[in-house]
């Protein structure tokens, strides 16, 4: 045997997880495993994909070790082939043939046929890996002859030796026909996973993709677990030493290093006879005296002065002036759009009209704009209107072509609902069973599968399978699925994107997609631009349209006054239902006891109720501090700059990351650094390290440890969901207006909030009584009235809302707009006019006809089904003559009949409310009405009945389901702990009408209603359907 | 309303069993745990009937199964049995014989009598009871109505209403969606539904409820299809003396399979299953089964058959009688036979070797193989009933000829020489793992064995030969 | 020669002793050096042939799968009785065994009744019977019975000297360093003594 230490290897083949459903280990691991096992070099061969190469890529280069970037290709004859890339030009051919490949055919497969490689691929080695029990002689050396002609002196022949039958016949044969075609024959190993480890995952995945149960498997599954990364000693033992020395020689002649991939910005945003510089400097002069046409203040001249420079300096002109023009184009469309992130809220965005968060307002803010230190990108994303943010980036593609412009990957991973569907399939667990399981775990759930959740869906915990069921979806849970489109991250290139990195089609029609995420473009600093859509976007501009409409008066964003007392009121009263971002029940409950009084109070109100603060444990002593309870102080002076805006309590990710600079002594860089793995650790892990220094340097400069512990918290947090003050100051401006709509414009703004659903965090039903609530009037659907959308009807003092078709379940938008078409026409005179002129089917008629819609045409609704029944189609020749029809008396409909087809069809009766309906029922019961429980005392006992209208279960909240009830006199919080949310789950997680037995808890006046116990009381609301709208 | 005027002088007694499908699991009671039947495969399923306590929790015919689970997670849950609920509606036809000769299954719940001639020798109230009580003595729940019309008396039973004209319509055997409809304008009864203009509601509602209408106001025609006992054979045959000697035994069998034949010709069927009962003097009976591999009515092999068997059936006494039962016939052309015909498999030639064989042999001993794609040695084949055919798996690895029953464990491997391998097969993690190398090598005797190495130890587990 | 009297000479129960070239009606073994030996080409019809070897249940296969591969290629039957080990599925399929058309019988005491009445039936054309002892009048039985079925029967028996038998064939295999050896023992309408070898694979 030889001796370990003279034994060197490069592994050619290799796919990882990228490769879905075949590769069972992450880019990482393999990488780290690789170098681990003394490997010289590892080739990522993923299938027609060069979606993990990255990943693989960050951790080779902090490892310092020889990543190779290829592919495996396999053809419709069988034939698998490996190509390499020796150098960029050669990378670049690879991803120009994966886009090939993967462009001509349907999201997430390829397509590949030899006369693509009829050129061979000049920069690439091929390697040709003969798939496994060995085709016929001939067929191999027809493919080795193929080959050789298109890669001379650039081929080999694979020998993978996994152990299977006959090897060593394999071996002679492979000899043979390389001797033949004057190839070297080397050594691979096919490799799907890091470690032998992985072989259940394997299996379980090559299951999923067939679709079957493993105990159907068969030879679908690898009959051993070799194809993993071994160790060298005992590939000693498997190869002959030719070809594992062979394997060095290929790995060398591969220099390709993903660095050297550049990319490049686009060059033709700017006209001709300028430069960037230029370009960019006259731009934002003009918007400079658009702003400030009496003058700019001197603090913003000397800020877009430093930017101006910063920005020459580090060549980002480019960058600022792509976004520019979206931007433009967007508003010469009149879309409303809002830019965020750390360079959006800068002076010089500002002046371009990429946000309107006025420097002049507020001064922005930590330097995190952008830094000479860290080499990052720029981030600014842009918030467009959401239905029509697709005409923005229909404009991209125009402007810059589907060769440059495509869309990030967001790599869809499994979650534990879908591994446990998936797993427990491949398992073998029947349908219902793997339903029941992935039901059990309901939304809330935390990443690992719980043992009592499968006590609670009938499994046994210690039972094999269980227990295997269990370690497999933990293992296979992060794993990707497939390649998704990222939400709106736009990547644009001066040149052809395909030579930098593959592009596929994705599942929406005209859409393709890049094979990198995010962290992936971030890692090689590729230039992104987020087009996102924002719902209150549309909102608030058709607010501002209906509100022209009305009164003629046109209101712009900018045109809204800030500081208003009376919308500060309604936000300190937390009456914010429909408003941005400050709407939640959680905001709702901040509102009062936070008290906003200015903009900069919403920004923080934005930013406090998230998972970073909360963890840190720092929404309290804020409160406090806020409340003036407790003593502005700072932990030390050094902090006083860093904490004074948020009286000494550091509450934004900025915040954190000085803090560790200031009080931990991280460098930039590492504080960089933080700041990409607080991104990341919940997928990836690696905090540790950050922790130990952060607290070893707290404790140094003596701050306590307490608080230093307190910080790490609260780093974890915003990995959850990272929340910068940069983003908050744009949502708070949003939150501000909407506001200010809401308080002056109620009728317009909830008009304008139901026709662009659907979007936030209350359903239509929902809007209107609150909008009811404040005094607009709300007119039912009618059918001589209503447009699809709401409408404001002009009354003698405010605007009344009239109720469009939408709001009718099962409309459609082609009956209302017939409807309304015919009606301009010429009035109707009866149902049956209506029916004959409009040609609406029966289901659509039956529909008005329940929802009252055609009050006016008759005497009620079972009149207007008697008669909408009547009708057929008839020729034009009947129409004239009308059957006779003999009148016929049909019962008026009850109350509680008319508010179930209201129900049924709206969701929401003008009527009364149905508890109303119930009420004596549950005077009864000695249930109180919701409105009631607000005049208890602190502490005392009692038992209320209403509909569920939300449950909401914020994952920082220690396990506290916040609930809210309804009835005819208003809504009431219910807080429900987690030990009776866990004994009382199914009732919390069902049941539509709820009775509630608890305690009253009051905080200045706050009230909140502690649940001891619930009751289902679904019974007594009949066929009366609710639904509640569950927030993760 | 006016009663409906019948010139026929029928009385119809109607029998409803709401709960029949869960009678036949005893699962019908007030006490029974939460139980129900469903209809439908894999994501169709639909909860068919509920019993009482299901129907507490809320469970109703036609929701989701899942739906009732999530709902009722203790529900016990049983795919439905329309064949069996079809044979207890039979059985209980037959008790019925008793009382009417004109009977009408009305499945999936009912059962129609024509009692207008026994009601006169019967008080009808007497017969109600006396028929609740047997249908109730078989573990029934179980309402009766009377009514000139069938589907009057079936409607009154269902419902349990005394009068037609409170029939809700929903008791109305129609679309769903027709009595929802009514519903929904106030008409819920049969007398709201004639209430309303004769012209206009055949127009919105359709003929179908219409129709049921007027034949309980009998101005409709309302047939119903006379029920008729099924086919079975059953003879018995006194031998004029006793005898245990096979060859006279089975000259009296072949008298009884000529009747067969006959009874079979008559209904144009095929046997598979003929029970055999010997009958002796002051002993239990012997009794034997033939069992043939396909439907069939050639009476020649079955009698080849009996007597191979006959030969070889221990007797403990002569025989006086002899008994030939079939509880089943078979359609003629249902067979499967025909299937494996038009699979192009000449399989009846070698049929009755394969009979006489099994009849010796038993069933285990005649077999073909089948090779199954799984790695695994001991689970890559399988033993299959004769004249299947069974494609081969796409991969078939190299393997010796002989496999032993069972890995035998060697002492040494000393006489081995000319080693191969290792071909390693480890895989079956979910149920019978196995971990092992494996190795062709010769043996001093020349013969070639497939060894393999576990944990240590060195077994044989075949011969190349 | 007349039509009655060919259909005469065609059964095959009528022996005669003629000269080797003699259209003994056979099926093909699949091995053409055996074929080549055998007076019909291949394991003779309508009779009963012997295979001896020092101990069953080890090389017969090898000799015996080409020509079960050709007898269930298309429509026919054949069938094992009594093998003493597991005969591979896998295996036999790879050689081209249709196993959809390979019958297999186990038992100890009937087997040769279960022999007798496959052979009787003449589904099946080529029998392999493994009868452990055997007397010269059961040979003689199967011999028969493969007449009336016009069947081919190879009995598999250990080796041992006092083999007289109304065998048509008798073949002894043994290993040697080189392979396979095949030796013909008796040969009806053929000469004996001939042998041939199949190599080691």
């Amino acid at each position: 045997m030889a001796c370990s230490a003279d034994i060197h290897y490069a592994e050619l083949h290799c796919i990882s997880n990228f490769t879905f459903l075949r590769g069972a280990s992450h880019p990482e691991e393999l990488v780290q495993r690789a170098h681990d096992l003394g490997y010289r070099a590892l080739a990522i061969t993923d299938e027609c994909s060069l979606a993990g190469v990255v990943r693989a890529w960050r951790v080779a280069r902090e490892l310092n070790f020889h990543l190779i970037i290829g592919s495996e290709f396999r053809f419709d004859d069988g034939m698998r082939l490996l190509l390499l890339a020796t150098n960029l030009a050669g990378y670049s051919a690879l991803s120009q043939l994966i886009t090939d490949c993967r462009r001509q055919s349907e999201k997430g497969s390829y397509h590949i046929e030899r006369p693509m490689l009829d050129q061979g691929l000049p920069d690439c080695l091929a390697l040709l890996a003969p798939t496994l029990p060995l085709p016929g002689e001939e067929v191999l050396i027809e493919q080795t002859q193929w080959l050789a002609e298109r890669f001379p002196k650039r081929c080999w022949l694979l020998y993978e030796r996994v152990l299977s039958a006959d090897d060593e016949q394999s071996l002679q044969a492979l000899s043979r026909i390389a001797a033949a075609a004057r190839l070297a024959l080397a050594a691979a190993g096919d490799v799907h996973m890091h470690d032998a480890g992985r072989r259940r995952l394997q299996d379980v995945l090559t299951c999923i993709r067939h679709g079957c149960a493993i105990s159907q498997a068969g030879q679908r599954l690898y009959p051993n677990g070799e194809r993993h990364l071994r160790s060298t000693q005992k590939l000693a033992r498997l190869y002959p030493r030719e070809l594992l020395d062979e394997t060095l020689r290929i790995a060398s002649l591969c220099q390709f290093r993903l660095d050297q991939v550049h990319y490049q910005y686009p060059d033709e945003i700017i006209p001709e006879n300028h430069t960037v510089s230029s370009y960019l400097r006259q731009e934002t002069e003009a918007g400079i005296r658009r702003r400030w046409p009496g003058g700019e203040p001197v603090k913003v001249r000397k800020l877009v002065e430093k930017e101006l420079a910063l920005i020459a300096e580090l060549q980002y002109e480019p960058y600022f002036l792509t976004v520019y023009d979206i931007v433009k184009y967007a508003r010469s469309q009149k879309i409303l759009c809002q830019g965020r992130g750390s360079a959006a809220n800068s002076a010089v965005c500002y002046c371009l009209g990429i946000t309107e968060v006025d420097p002049a307002r507020v001064d922005l803010l930590f330097e995190r704009f952008i830094s000479k230190e860290r080499n990052e990108p720029p981030d600014i994303d842009v918030d467009f209107e959401h239905e029509r943010r697709e005409q923005v980036i229909q404009y991209i593609y125009r402007k810059y072509g589907r060769e440059r412009a495509a869309i990030a990957a967001a790599v869809i991973t499994y979650r534990p609902r879908s591994a446990v569907r998936d797993v427990g399939k491949a398992l073998g667990l029947s349908l219902d069973q793997v339903d029941a399981l992935a039901k059990s775990l309901a939304w809330w759930d935390g990443r690992k599968v719980k043992p009592e959740r499968l006590r609670d869906a009938g499994f046994d915990p210690d039972s094999q399978l269980i227990s295997q069921l269990m370690t497999l979806v933990n293992e296979i849970i992060g794993f990707p699925r497939h390649l998704s489109q990222h939400t709106g991250g736009f990547i644009i290139a001066r040149q052809k994107l395909s030579a930098l990195v593959p592009i596929e089609n994705a599942s929406m029609a005209d859409r393709t997609i890049i094979q990198w995420d995010k962290d992936d473009l971030e890692t090689l600093g590729f230039m992104k631009v987020d087009v996102l859509a924002l719902g209150m976007l549309s909102a608030i501009r058709k607010t501002l349209d209906l509100i022209e409409n009305t009164s003629g008066r046109r209101l712009r964003m900018q045109d809204i006054p800030p500081d208003d007392p009376a919308t500060y009121r309604m936000i300190q009263q937390a009456d914010t239902i429909g408003v941005f971002q400050i709407e939640s029940r959680a905001q709702m409950s901040m509102l009062p006891r936070l008290k906003p009084a200015s903009y900069y109070d919403l920004v923080i109100e934005v930013a406090i109720m998230r998972p970073g603060p909360i963890q840190g444990g720092m929404v309290h002593p804020y409160l406090r501090r806020r409340q003036g309870k407790e003593k502005v102080a700072y932990p030390s002076d050094d902090l006083r700059p860093v904490l004074e805006r948020t009286l000494g309590i550091p509450i934004f990710q900025e915040q954190v990351i000085k803090l560790a600079m200031v009080a931990a002594g991280f460098s930039p860089g590492e504080a960089d650094q933080l700041r990409r793995a607080m991104a990341a650790w919940k997928r990836k892990g690696g905090m540790e390290p950050f922790r130990k220094k952060l607290i070893d340097g707290m404790l140094a400069r003596s701050y306590p440890l307490d608080f230093a512990e307190q910080i790490y918290q609260q780093i974890l947090g915003f990995g959850d969901y990272g929340f910068p003050e940069s983003h908050s100051a744009s949502f708070a401006l949003l939150a501000y207006v909407s506001s200010w709509l809401k308080a002056h414009e109620p009728a317009a703004f909830v008009c304008a909030l139901i026709n662009s659903q659907p979007m936030g965090f209350y359903r239509p039903d929902q809007l209107l009584q609150d909008a009811r609530r404040h005094g607009v009037e709300v007119r039912p659907v009618d059918a001589l009235a209503s447009d699809w959308d709401c409408t404001l009807e002009k009354t003698a003092g405010k605007p009344a809302l009239r109720m469009g078709f939408r709001l009718l379940k099962g409309m459609s938008r082609r009956a209302a707009d017939m409807i309304v078409a015919q009606r301009r026409e010429r009035p109707f005179a009866s149902i049956r006019d209506l029916a004959t002129g409009t040609g609406l089917n029966r289901r659509q008629l039956d529909i008005l006809a329940a929802s009252g819609a055609l009050r006016s045409l008759s005497e009620h609704r079972n009149d207007a089904r008697w008669q909408v029944w009547g009708q057929h189609k008839t020729t034009p020749l009947l129409q004239q003559a009308p059957l006779k029809e003999t009148p016929t008396r049909l019962p008026e409909p009850g109350e509680g009949e008319r508010l179930l087809d209201d129900y049924a069809l709206t969701s929401l009766t003008l009527g009364r409310h149905p508890l109303a309906l119930l009420r004596e029922k549950l005077d009864r019961a000695r249930l109180l009405p919701l409105g009631q429980l607000k005049q208890l005392r602190h502490g005392q006992r009692s038992r209320a009945a209403g509909i569920v209208i939300g449950r909401q279960r914020p994952h920082t909240a220690a396990g506290v389901t916040f609930l809210t009830l309804e009835d005819e006199t208003g809504q009431a919080n219910i807080i429900v702990w987690r030990d009776l949310a866990e004994k009382q789950r199914r009732i919390l997680l069902h049941a539509p009408l709820l009775v509630v037995s608890g305690k009253v808890e009051k905080e200045g006046e706050v009230v909140h209603f502690i649940a001891e116990k619930l009751e289902d009381y679904s019974g007594l609301l009949g066929k009366l359907q609710t639904r509640s709208r569950d927030f993760h | 309303m006016s009663e409906p005027a019948n010139s026929k002088g029928e009385l119809w007694l109607a029998l409803h069993l709401p709960l029949l499908g869960l009678d036949l699991l005893q699962l019908s009671s007030a006490h029974a745990p939460a139980a129900c039947l469903y209809e439908g495969e894999n994501k169709h399923q639909r909860v068919w009937l509920g019993n009482s306590r299901a129907r507490r929790c809320g469970i109703v015919p036609g929701m989701a199964l899942k739906a009732a689970l999530a709902q009722c997670p203790d529900l016990q849950t049983y795919p439905r049995r329309a064949d069996a609920e079809q044979s207890r509606l039979e059985q209980l036809a037959l008790i019925c014989l008793d009382f009417s000769s004109r009977i009408s299954l009305e499945p999936p719940q009912g059962l129609l009598l024509e009692v207008g001639a026994s009601a006169r020798l019967w008080q009808t109230k007497f017969l109600r009871r006396h028929l609740q009580g047997l249908l109730r003595e078989q573990g029934h729940i179980v309402y009766t109505a009377l009514h000139e019309t069938p589907t009057g008396a079936l409607l009154l039973a269902r419902s349990r209403q005394n009068r037609p004209a409170q029939i809700p319509l929903g008791a109305f055997p129609v679309d769903a969606g027709i009595t929802r409809k009514l519903a929904r304008i106030g008409v819920h009864t049969l007398n709201d539904y004639l209430t309303l203009p004769e012209k206009d509601r055949m127009l919105r509602f359709g003929p179908e409820l219409e129709q049921m209408a007027l034949k309980i106001l009998g101005r409709l025609p309302d047939p119903r299809r006379n029920w008729r006992p099924p086919c079975r054979f059953r003879r018995t045959l006194e031998l004029e003396y006793e005898t245990a000697s096979a060859g006279q035994l089975l000259f009296y069998a072949r008298r009884l399979l000529d009747e067969l034949d006959e009874a079979l010709a008559q209904t144009c069927s095929a046997v598979q299953q003929l029970h055999w009962i010997f009958h002796h003097y002051r002993r239990a009976p012997t009794r034997h089964q033939q069992q043939l591999l396909h439907p069939g009515r050639d009476m020649s092999r079955i009698s080849l058959l009996l007597h191979e068997q006959l030969e070889r059936l221990p007797l403990p006494a002569s025989v006086e009688k002899i008994t030939l039962q079939v509880n089943r016939f078979w359609p003629k052309a249902a067979d499967s036979l025909s299937l494996l015909r038009d699979m192009g498999q000449n399989i009846d030639a070698i049929e009755p070797l394969l009979e006489k064989l099994q009849a010796r042999l038993g069933a285990q001993a005649v077999y073909q193989l089948r090779a199954l794609p799984d790695h695994r040695p001991e689970l890559a084949w399988a033993r299959v009933a004769p004249g299947k055919a069974t494609p081969p798996p796409d991969q078939l690895p190299p393997r010796p000829l002989w496999l032993l029953p069972q890995p035998r464990k060697l002492s040494s491997i000393r006489s081995f020489r000319h080693w191969r391998g290792p071909e390693r097969i480890a895989s079956g993690w979910w149920e019978d793992d196995i971990r092992r190398d494996y190795y062709r090598a010769r043996h001093r005797s020349g013969v070639t064995y497939w060894l393999y190495h576990h944990a240590g130890e060195w077994f044989i587990h075949g011969v190349f030969g | 020669m007349n039509s009655a009297l060919q259909s005469i000479l065609k059964d095959p129960r009528i022996w005669r002793a003629d000269e080797e070239n003699h259209q003994q009606r056979s099926l093909e073994t699949g091995l053409a050096g055996l074929d080549a030996l055998l007076p019909g080409g291949g394991w003779p019809l309508a009779a009963l042939s012997e295979v001896l070897l020092p101990e069953t249940g080890s090389s017969e296969l090898r000799v015996l799968l080409p020509g079960l591969a050709r007898q269930t290629s298309g429509d026919g039957w054949a069938a094992l009785v009594s093998p003493p080990l597991l005969p591979c599925a896998t295996a036999l399929a790879a050689q081209g065994v249709n196993l959809s058309r390979l019958l297999l019988v186990e038992s100890s005491a009937d087997r040769l009744w279960a022999a007798e009445q496959i052979l009787r039936s003449g589904q099946c054309r080529l029998l392999i019977c493994w009868p452990g002892k055997i007397s010269a009048r059961q040979k003689h039985r199967l011999q028969l019975a493969a007449e009336h079925g016009d069947s081919c029967c190879i009995a598999v028996l250990a080796d041992s000297r006092n083999a007289a038998s109304s065998a048509a064939l008798k073949l002894r295999l043994y290993s040697g360093a080189d392979g396979l050896h095949l030796h013909i023992l008796k040969n009806r309408g053929g000469r004996p003594g001939r042998e041939c070898l199949l190599p080691h694979v």
